[in-house]
C-alpha cells in the first residue's frame, strides 16, 4: 500500500530539489499537524524519498548522507562481514566508500578554517601557513600516532612495544585535549580520523581504543542505525577486550577454563581433571560466537587438544563449528507487574464459598506418584518449603477446577531451566525426553503444548516406565531446590552446533532443508519430531554444547 | 487574545502579535524584561520582578528566584507565610505579565503560547502548562525556546535559509537547535541540550572564585546561610555582567558596616569556568550529528539568552565554529517575539498565512521491558525506545510486546524519557497497565502506541488484540492527578496575595531599590541615601503628587549616580 512519493507530493517526477521542497511546503500548509499525524508522517517520508530520487539523477551530488548509508547488517558473529572493509577506509587512499566521503580526516582542508588540518602526506601538500603552538603540537601528535600504528608506513600485525605504548598514550592525550578546545569541524575530524585509523590498524591499535572511546563517547553510538562503520568494528572489539580483561580475573566463572586454554601445548589428563569440561566448551563457543579475535589469545594446540578428534565431515557435511542460528523469534518481553499468576504463591481471589477441605492422604498419594516412593507433602516441606507452599496453593486451586497439580509441577520443572545449572539442565533434558515420548504417542497438539511448556490444557499420559523415569528426574530437581521459581521463561534465539545438526539429519531421516525448516519455523509440523531428536543428540554429550542451548531446549 | 510569553529562569517577557509584527509589552516600570523573581511578606503582600530582586538582599528567605530550575519537581518554597510550588511562583510571574498586557492593550489576555527549553522533559512541560492554568491562561501551545528564537530570526527577512544553529544559553538551561527555512516552512532538524546548565552556573563559579579573595570574611560567615548566599549570588551576577565589557571587575559584598571587595580578572574567570564551558560542546556535536549536518554548511550561528553575552562563552563559540556568531536578533527578546509569532499563527494573524513550523522530539521516549540474556537470566528495567530522539513531531508509533510469565493476568509498562539503556537513568513519566487473559508466556501480545503532539506532550494507548481491550493515558503522573483539583486551590492561594496597585508600581520598586542600596553602601553614601529616602517617604505619606514626583526624581538620580560610580 505504499504510495509513490510523487503522488503524495502531487508533482511529476523531477530532479529539481527546490520543486520537491516547494511541493512539500504547499502540502504542509494544508495540514493541521496535530490532527493529521499520519498524513504528516506520509508527507515527510514522501519529501525525503522525493529529495533522494531527485538527487540520484545528478551523479555529481553525493551529499546524501542520511539515506544512502543505512546498513542493517549486524551479523558479526563470524567475524567476516563487518559491514565495512578495512581496505576501503585505508587512510589517505584516494578511493573510499561513498559514505566515508566528507568525513575523512584527511579531507579537512587547512584553508577552510585557517587552522591546521594535519594531512599525513607532506610531500604533496603545499607549505602550510604558520601554525600556532597548540596546532603544531596536535599535528605532531597525529603524525606520531600514525608512525606508531603504521610502522614504516605499513600495516603491521605486530604488537606495539612498551615504549611505543607510552609514547602513543602521550600523543593520544594531546589529541584529546586538542579536541576539547578546537573547532567543531576539527573535533569531528579528530573523532573520525582516530576511529578510522584505529579500525584500520587493529589489532595494533588495541591498547589505545579504550581511551579514545571514552573521550569521544564512541560506545554511545553502539547499536544505533547511524553507528559509523569504523565504530561498529571498534565497539565490537572493545567489548571483546572488556571480556578479555574480565575473564582473566580469578572471580570470573570461566577463568579456570581461560587459564587452561591459554597455556601452551597439549592438555594432559591432569589438566582435564582440573577444569570443568563444560566451562571450556562454554568459553570456546562464547568467544567464537561473539569475539572471534579473542581466540588469538588462546593456545592453538591446547584448544585443538580439547576439541573432539575431527571426524571427517564427508560429502557436503557441515564443518562442525558452523553454528546455525535457529528457532523462535526473539520476543520482546514486557515487565510483569508481579505475580497475578494463578499458580503463584498469592492465591487467586477465590470465590467466597467455603473452600473444600483438602484430603491430606489423597494429596500425599498424588505427590508420591509424581516424585516417587516415600515422598510426601511433609518430605517436600523439608526439602523445599517454598515449593511445598506453592504445591498446596495449587491443590487449592485445583479443587476449583482451574488446574491440575501434575501440570503445575511440570510447568515448574519447565520453568526451572531459567535458573538451573548444568546438572539440573541435564535432568530437565531427560525429563523432556520422557514428555516428548509420551506426547508423541498421543498427538501433535499435545507435543506442541509440551514444547511451549503448557501442561494444563491437555493432560499428558505417561505409561508406567515413563512415569518411573519422570519420578527420578523430578526428584533430582526437587532436591536441587529449583522448582519454586515462578518466573516464566521466554523463547529466544539459540544456536545449534553443526555436529548436532548433522546427527539430527542422520537420525530423523529428514533432509538438511527439512531440518532447517523445522528448526527455524516454530509452526512447522516436523518441529516436534526434530526437537525431540535434537534433545536426544544433545543429551548424549551435554558437555559439548553451550549452557544456553541446554537451557533453551 | 493570545499572548506569547518567554518564561525565563532569570528574566521573563511577554509579546503580542499586532499590526503584522510581534511587539514586546513593557511592564509597569516601562521595561521589556521582568526579572523572574517573587517576594512575599508575612501579610501576603507581593513584589514581582525588579522590586523582588531588590528585596532579595534583605529578605532572602522571603524571595524566590531561578525557580524555573525546580519546575517539574516536588520542591516548595515558603515565602512569608505562604508555601508555593515552582509552578505557583511561575504563575505569579505569568499573572503579572498578563496584567502588563491588559494595561498596554486594555484587554485581558485569556490564552497564551509559553516557551520552554527544548530540552525540558515531559514533567517540566506539564508543570509549565499548569503554571499557565493557575495564572488563568489557557496554554494553547508550548513551544521550544530555540524554535521561537529561530522564528523571530527567520521572520526577519523571510528569505530561505540554509540550516542555521540556534545556541540558546539562558539563566538555567542550555539548548542547541538546528533549523532550516524554506518557502515559509521553519523546520527544526534536531535539538540537543542540557537542562542543568546556564548563567546561574557561571555565578556559582564566580562565587567560588571570589570567596577566598575577599579577605576577612568573618562578618559574612556570621550571617544566616540564605542571606549570605543571596548576597554572594547578587554580587556574582553583577561582577559577571561587568566583566562583559571590562577586563577587571570588583566583586563587592556589604554587610552591616563592612564592605568586602575582591578584584576579579576576566582571565581568572575564564580559567575557573573552563569546566562548564566544556559542557557547551557535547550538545552542539550531538545536534549536528543527529541532523546529519556538517558544521561547514551551517549558514549562521544565532545566539539567544543573556548568558551568551559573556565573553568567555563568545570565545568558546568562536573557537568551536571558527567564525563570529550572527547578532541580528536581540538575545533577550527573540524568544518572546517568537512566541508572539506562534500566537499570531494560532489566531490566524495577518501576514502569517505562509508560515508553518515543524519541530522534533528532543528526547527518546519508550517503556521498560525485561529481556533474557544468553544465560537465560532475566534483566528488567531495560529501556525499549518507541519514539527516538529528534523524530519530527507530531508523531505516532506502535510497538508490540509480549507477556513474560505463564498465566500472567496483568501487564504494566513504566513510561520513560531519556537516552540511557537502563530505565533507572531515565526520567519516569508514568505508568499504564491493563489486565490480559491468562495464557502461557509469550502468547498474549499487546500494542503500545505513543503519540507525541506539537507541544511536546505525550499520549499513550495500550491495546490488547486478544481481548479487544483498550487503555488510554495522557501521561498522568502523581503530580498531574493531584493538580486537577489543586489548580483551583493554587488559584485561590494566589488570589489571596496582595498586589500593589499598578500606579504605585514605580514607587514600590524605587523604595525597595533604595532600601537595598542603603544596605549596600557604607559611610557618607549611606547617610545620603538615608536622607533622600526619608524625604521620599514623607512625600508619599503626604500623597502630594508634585512632591512625590520631585522626591522620586532626586532619589533615582542619586541611586543612579552611586550605582554607576561606586566609591572605592
Amino acid at each position: 500500500m505504499r504510495r509513490w512519493p510523487w503522488d503524495v507530493l502531487g508533482i511529476d517526477p523531477t530532479h529539481d530539489e527546490g520543486a520537491v521542497r516547494k511541493a512539500y511546503a504547499d502540502a504542509l500548509r494544508t495540514l493541521d499537524l496535530d490532527r493529521d499525524v499520519k498524513a504528516y508522517a506520509d508527507l515527510r517520508q514522501a519529501r525525503d524519498e522525493g529529495l533522494w530520487l531527485a538527487r540520484r539523477g545528478e551523479p555529481e551530488d553525493d551529499g546524501d548522507f542520511g539515506l544512502g548509508s543505512f546498513d542493517d547488517d549486524d551479523d558479526f558473529g563470524n567475524g567476516v562481514d563487518l559491514g565495512f572493509d578495512p581496505a576501503s577506509v585505508r587512510f589517505n587512499e584516494s578511493t573510499r566508500t561513498p559514505h566515508e566521503e566528507g568525513l575523512d580526516w584527511s579531507q579537512l582542508d587547512s584553508q577552510d578554517l585557517g587552522e591546521g588540518g594535519y594531512d599525513a602526506l607532506p610531500p604533496e601538500q603545499p607549505p602550510e601557513p604558520e601554525l600556532s603552538e597548540e596546532e603544531e603540537r596536535a599535528r605532531n601528535a597525529w603524525n606520531g600516532m600514525l608512525a606508531i600504528l603504521y610502522p614504516e608506513g605499513q600495516y603491521s600485525e605486530e604488537a606495539i612495544t612498551l615504549a611505543q605504548l607510552d609514547e602513543g598514550n602521550r600523543y593520544l592525550v594531546t589529541l584529546i585535549e586538542r579536541s576539547d578546545l578546537c573547532g567543531i569541524e576539527e573535533h569531528h575530524a579528530l573523532d573520525h580520523g582516530l576511529a578510522q585509523l584505529m579500525a584500520e590498524t587493529w589489532p595494533r591499535s588495541a591498547p589505545f581504543v579504550e581511551r579514545a572511546a571514552d573521550a569521544f563517547h564512541w560506545l554511545d553510538e553502539s547499536g544505533q542505525i547511524e553507528e559509523r562503520p569504523a565504530l561498529m568494528f571498534l565497539n565490537l572489539r572493545l567489548r571483546g577486550m572488556r571480556f578479555h580483561e574480565k575473564v582473566q580475573q580469578p572471580e570470573h566463572p570461566l577463568n579456570k577454563a581461560w587459564v587452561e586454554l591459554s597455556r601452551p601445548g597439549k592438555s594432559n589428563l591432569i589438566d582435564r581433571w582440573r577444569v570443568k569440561r563444560e566451562h571450556v566448551y562454554q568459553l570456546l563457543t562464547g568467544i567464537r560466537e561473539r569475539y572471534p579475535e579473542v581466540e588469538s589469545y588462546l593456545d592453538d594446540e591446547r584448544v585443538a587438544s580439547w576439541e573432539y578428534p575431527q571426524q571427517s565431515s564427508g560429502g557436503g557435511g557441515l564443518p562442525w563449528w558452523i553454528a546455525i542460528i535457529v528457532i523462535v523469534t526473539v520476543f520482546r518481553i514486557a515487565s510483569t507487574s508481579g505475580g497475578t499468576d494463578i499458580s503463584g504463591s498469592d492465591p487467586l481471589p477465590l470465590p467466597t464459598i467455603s473452600s473444600p477441605t483438602l484430603d491430606p492422604s489423597a494429596f500425599d498419594a498424588r505427590i508420591e506418584a509424581l516424585f516417587g516412593e516415600g515422598v510426601y507433602y511433609q518430605t517436600v516441606q523439608q526439602i523445599d518449603p517454598v515449593f511445598a507452599d506453592q504445591l498446596r496453593n495449587a491443590m487449592q486451586t485445583e479443587s476449583y477446577g482451574y488446574m491440575r497439580i501434575e501440570g503445575f509441577v511440570r510447568t515448574q520443572a519447565y520453568r526451572a531451566s531459567s535458573i538451573a545449572e548444568f546438572d539440573e539442565l541435564v535432568a530437565l533434558g531427560e525429563l523432556k525426553r520422557v514428555w516428548f515420548a509420551a506426547a508423541q504417542q498421543d498427538n501433535a497438539d499435545v507435543c506442541r503444548n509440551v514444547m511451549a511448556g503448557d501442561f494444563q490444557s491437555r493432560a499428558l499420559l505417561l505409561d508406567e516406565a515413563q512415569a518411573k523415569r519422570e519420578q527420578t528426574q523430578l526428584r533430582k530437581l526437587l532436591d536441587a531446590g529449583v522448582l519454586n521459581h515462578l518466573e516464566g521463561r521466554s523463547a529466544s534465539n539459540f544456536s545449534v552446533p553443526g555436529w548436532a545438526v548433522e546427527r539430527v539429519i542422520q537420525r530423523s531421516g529428514l533432509s538438511e532443508d527439512q531440518v532447517a525448516e523445522a528448526l527455524t519455523n516454530p509452526g512447522s509440523d516436523r518441529r516436534c519430531l526434530v526437537e525431540s531428536v535434537l534433545l536426544g543428540v544433545v543429551l548424549e554429550e551435554p558437555g559439548r554444547v553451550s549452557l544456553d542451548l541446554l537451557r533453551a531446549l | 487574545m493570545i499572548v506569547g510569553i518567554d518564561l525565563g529562569t532569570t528574566n521573563s517577557a511577554v509579546a503580542i502579535w499586532r499590526d503584522g509584527e510581534p511587539q514586546l509589552v513593557p511592564n509597569s516600570l516601562g521595561k521589556e524584561l521582568t526579572p523572574s523573581a517573587v517576594s512575599l511578606d508575612v501579610s501576603g503582600q507581593s513584589w514581582v520582578g525588579a522590586a523582588a530582586i531588590d528585596r532579595m538582599a534583605l529578605h532572602p528567605n522571603d524571595t524566590a528566584t531561578s525557580f524555573k530550575r525546580m519546575m517539574g519537581t516536588e520542591a516548595e518554597a515558603t515565602l512569608g507565610k505562604t508555601t508555593l510550588r515552582p509552578e505557583d511562583l511561575s504563575a505569579v510571574i505569568l499573572r503579572s505579565l498578563a496584567d502588563d498586557v491588559e494595561a498596554f492593550t486594555g484587554e485581558r489576555p485569556t490564552e497564551a503560547v509559553i516557551t520552554v527549553p527544548a530540552y525540558f522533559n515531559e514533567r517540566q512541560r506539564r508543570a509549565t502548562r499548569r503554571a499557565g492554568e493557575i495564572a488563568g491562561l489557557e496554554v494553547r501551545r508550548l513551544i521550544n525556546e530555540p524554535t521561537a528564537a529561530a522564528l523571530a530570526f527567520g521572520l526577519h527577512d523571510r528569505g530561505d535559509r540554509q540550516p542555521f544553529l540556534v545556541f540558546d544559553l539562558g539563566g538555567g538551561t542550555f539548548d542547541v537547535s538546528i533549523v532550516e527555512m524554506f518557502d515559509g516552512i521553519v523546520e527544526v532538524r534536531a535539538s540537543a541540550g542540557d537542562n542543568r546548565l546556564g548563567g546561574d552556573d557561571f555565578d556559582s563559579v564566580m562565587v567560588k572564585l571570589a570567596e577566598p579573595l575577599l579577605g576577612d570574611i568573618r562578618t559574612l560567615e556570621k550571617l544566616p546561610t540564605p542571606q549570605r548566599d543571596a548576597l554572594m549570588r547578587l554580587a556574582a551576577a553583577k561582577t559577571r555582567h561587568a566583566l562583559s565589557s571590562a577586563n577587571l571587575a570588583d566583586f563587592t559584598v556589604t554587610t552591616g558596616d563592612t564592605q568586602l571587595t575582591a578584584e576579579i580578572s576576566a582571565e581568572a574567570f575564564e580559567e575557573a569556568a573552563a569546566g562548564i564551558v566544556r559542557r557547551l560542546r557535547d550538545p552542539v556535536i550531538r545536534a549536528l550529528r543527529d541532523s546529519h549536518i556538517d558544521v561547514k554548511s551551517l549558514s549562521d550561528i544565532v545566539l539567544v539568552g543573556g548568558a551568551t553575552r559573556m565573553p568567555v562563552v563568545r570565545k568558546a563559540l568562536t573557537r568551536m565554529f571558527g567564525r563570529f556568531p550572527n547578532s541580528t536578533v536581540h538575545p533577550d527578546h527573540a524568544v518572546a517575539l517568537g512566541a508572539a509569532i506562534q500566537a499570531g499563527l494560532l489566531s490566524g494573524g495577518e501576514g502569517l498565512e505562509e508560515i508553518r513550523i515543524t519541530d522534533v522530539a528532543p528526547f527518546t521516549l519508550g517503556v521498560d521491558i525485561a529481556t533474557q540474556d544468553q544465560h537465560g537470566r532475566y534483566h528488567d528495567g531495560i529501556f525499549a525506545p518507541i519514539i527516538e530522539r529528534n523524530t519530527p513531531v507530531p508523531v505516532s508509533r506502535v510497538e508490540q510486546f509480549r507477556t513474560i510469565s505463564d498465566q500472567q493476568r496483568e501487564i504494566l509498562f513504566g513510561i520513560y524519557q531519556g537516552e540511557a539503556r537502563e530505565v533507572k537513568n531515565n526520567v519516569k513519566l508514568g505508568e499504564i497497565k491493563a489486565p490480559v487473559p491468562a495464557r502461557p508466556a509469550g502468547e498474549v501480545h499487546v500494542e503500545v502506541r505513543f503519540t507525541y503532539d506539537t507541544s511536546g506532550l505525550l499520549e499513550v494507548d495500550l491495546h490488547v488484540p486478544i481481548s479487544g481491550l483498550d487503555r488510554n493515558l495522557m501521561i498522568v503522573d502523581e503530580d498531574d492527578k493531584r493538580s486537577q483539583k489543586d489548580i483551583a486551590a493554587a488559584q485561590a492561594k494566589l488570589e489571596k496575595l496582595k498586589v500593589h496597585p499598578r500606579d504605585e508600581a514605580e514607587n514600590v520598586a524605587l523604595l525597595t531599590r533604595a532600601e537595598r542600596a542603603y544596605e549596600g553602601f557604607i559611610g557618607p553614601q549611606r547617610d545620603y541615601i538615608g536622607r533622600f529616602l526619608l524625604d521620599y517617604k514623607g512625600a508619599l505619606e503626604k500623597q502630594d503628587k508634585r512632591l512625590i514626583a520631585d522626591a522620586r526624581e532626586k532619589l533615582t538620580q542619586l541611586l543612579d549616580e552611586l550605582e554607576a560610580n561606586p566609591p572605592v
